[in-house]
């Protein structure tokens, strides 16, 4: 099963330890993708959706979210 | 007094709508009796229309009147009625609802200065007498609002709208923004488009301090598709191109051009939060997002991204997203679309050069952050394109909100102390003001400072 990319919204009072919440997300099993720190995110891949409920139960989690792709049209397209 | 010719496609019925003045529904009432030579009576609430003569409608200030506009305008010009009778234009043959094509009846009022009672077209036969029912009224009903629309918000922006059809200088979308009369340029802002990358190899470019970035896997920050160049150029591009017309509003700001969206045009949320992130650490003013994803009705916003822009208005960033483009007016709107609908946000919506919303443009539909925050222009916009192009003129919401962000930008170079909520307050509470709906258009179409 293809791996699904997740970011995770890191509560606004583990932001200054942003990189101990990333660790602890790895150890819970996160592929760990990037750590934002100025905004408080961390990107990455988990295996399934029920492992996205890991992640939101790692301390210092706020919310985690499946990505989302998004699309323009093509650069001939009169509405873009 | 303005005089509107029909501006759907569907028929007249011979009859004419009269727009009074508020307090002038007396001597106006008068003066059409007299123009036409019969009695309008006041309405009662159970009309069936007189063989002869109109029905005056007193809470709304509108006469319905059993002659063609041509010899209703005579009213117009007499003693009594000069300065009481607002507009007159052709009654409409209404129909249900379906998706007819909706011509705007700016045109009409662009030529009004010149000749403000010219005789009516000629108009279609009129209808039998006899059956109107609830029916009838509520057809009617949306033929006076079309009638009071028509005079109130078209008059708002006409003068804007006139003199913006002539782009030899400016692109309109700078000339009804009132750009073209701002002394601002954006110097000292960094403003971040993120986008499908920049051409910096482009002509009109040369000399500005640029930085790049790609956060799409094996793709250089080079512009592979023109959107992320267009969008680039309405917000950041030169004063004085190499080829006129200018369609740059920044033409001094530093740009940084993130790249988010691949050569194909897709883009994922990975990309885009590490886009903001890379903006936000090199204290960029301003975020241009044209991009998004589709939403349902009843659909929540991203908890991530709104957080995230919390987070950039904190630290000095305002992020400026577009709409999206999903709906098909009239018959078809939709929500706001991911990530513009997150109330720290803001969502631009598109209109055009008639001061119409854009067909495509989406609908705050959904609460609690779908709204539309402000619009801008976004139909028919010239911009730049990747050599050897050089420029292109197309549509969309992704087109009005590089408006909206250059003009940011100009607001935090003329205000050092707005920055984030604060920024996006002052565009907000500049914007003028149109009588369309705020689901539609927010507080209005951007203005330069």
């Amino acid at each position: 099963m293809a791996p699904l990319e997740v970011t995770i919204l890191i509560a606004d009072d583990h932001v200054e330890a942003i990189d101990d919440v990333a660790a602890a997300l790895q150890s819970a099993g996160l592929r760990l993708g990037q750590v934002l720190a100025a905004t408080g995110v961390v990107t990455g891949a988990v295996e399934d959706a029920a492992a996205m409920e890991t992640m939101a139960a790692v301390e210092g989690v706020a919310a985690v979210e499946p990505v989302q792709e998004v699309f323009i049209p093509p650069p001939d397209a009169p509405v873009q | 007094m303005e005089i509107n010719e029909a501006p759907l496609s569907g028929g007249t019925t011979g009859r004419s709508l009269v727009l009074f003045e508020e307090d002038g529904a007396e001597a106006g009432l008068q003066a059409v009796q007299e123009a036409i030579g019969f009695e309008v009576a006041t309405a009662t609430g159970d009309e069936s229309m007189p063989a002869q003569g109109g029905v005056f409608f007193e809470s709304l200030g509108v006469a319905v009147v059993d002659a063609p506009p041509d010899q209703v305008v005579q009213a117009g010009v007499s003693a009594a009625g000069a300065g009481a009778i607002l507009a007159v234009e052709p009654e409409r043959i209404v129909y249900a609802m379906e998706a007819r094509q909706y011509a705007p009846p700016s045109n009409g009022h662009a030529r009004l200065p010149e000749a403000p009672l010219a005789p009516m077209p000629a108009t279609a036969a009129p209808l039998e007498a006899g059956g109107r029912s609830a029916e009838y009224l509520r057809g009617y009903r949306e033929a006076v609002l079309h009638l009071t629309d028509a005079v109130g918000a078209e008059a708002a922006v006409a003068e804007a709208i006139v003199a913006a059809v002539d782009e030899s200088q400016a692109t309109w979308g700078l000339q009804v923004t009132k750009v073209v009369n701002c002394c601002r340029t954006g110097r000292g802002i960094r403003v971040a488009v993120l986008d499908t990358g920049f051409d910096e190899q482009h002509p009109d470019y040369a000399g500005r301090t640029i930085t790049t970035r790609s956060f799409i896997a094996g793709e250089a920050a080079q512009d592979g598709h023109g959107h992320g160049t267009h969008c680039i150029g309405s917000a950041l591009g030169a004063k004085c191109p190499g080829v006129r017309p200018r369609y740059g509003i920044a033409y001094e700001s530093e740009i940084y051009a993130g790249k988010v969206l691949s050569n194909a045009g897709s883009g994922s949320d990975t990309g885009i939060l590490a886009g903001i992130e890379w903006a936000v650490q090199n204290k960029c003013a301003v975020i241009s997002m044209s991009l998004g994803a589709a939403t349902r009705p009843g659909q929540k916003f991203s908890q991530v991204y709104e957080r995230v822009a919390r987070r950039a208005q904190q630290k000095g960033t305002l992020i400026i997203a577009a709409a999206g483009n999903e709906s098909r007016r009239p018959g078809v709107v939709n929500p706001v679309g991911h990530p513009a609908n997150c109330p720290s946000i803001m969502a631009v919506a598109a209109m055009d050069v008639q001061g119409a919303v854009a067909r495509f443009s989406n609908r705050g539909i959904n609460p609690d952050g779908g709204q539309i925050d402000i619009a801008g222009p976004g139909v028919d916009v010239h911009s730049s394109w990747p050599v050897p192009t050089r420029y292109r003129r197309i549509s969309g919401t992704s087109m009005a909100t590089p408006h909206v962000a250059g003009i940011a930008a100009l607001y935090a170079e003329a205000d050092r102390s707005a920055r984030g909520a604060a920024l996006g307050r002052l565009l907000t509470a500049n914007a003028q003001r149109l009588q369309l709906s705020s689901q539609d258009v927010g507080a209005g179409m951007v203005q330069a400072p």
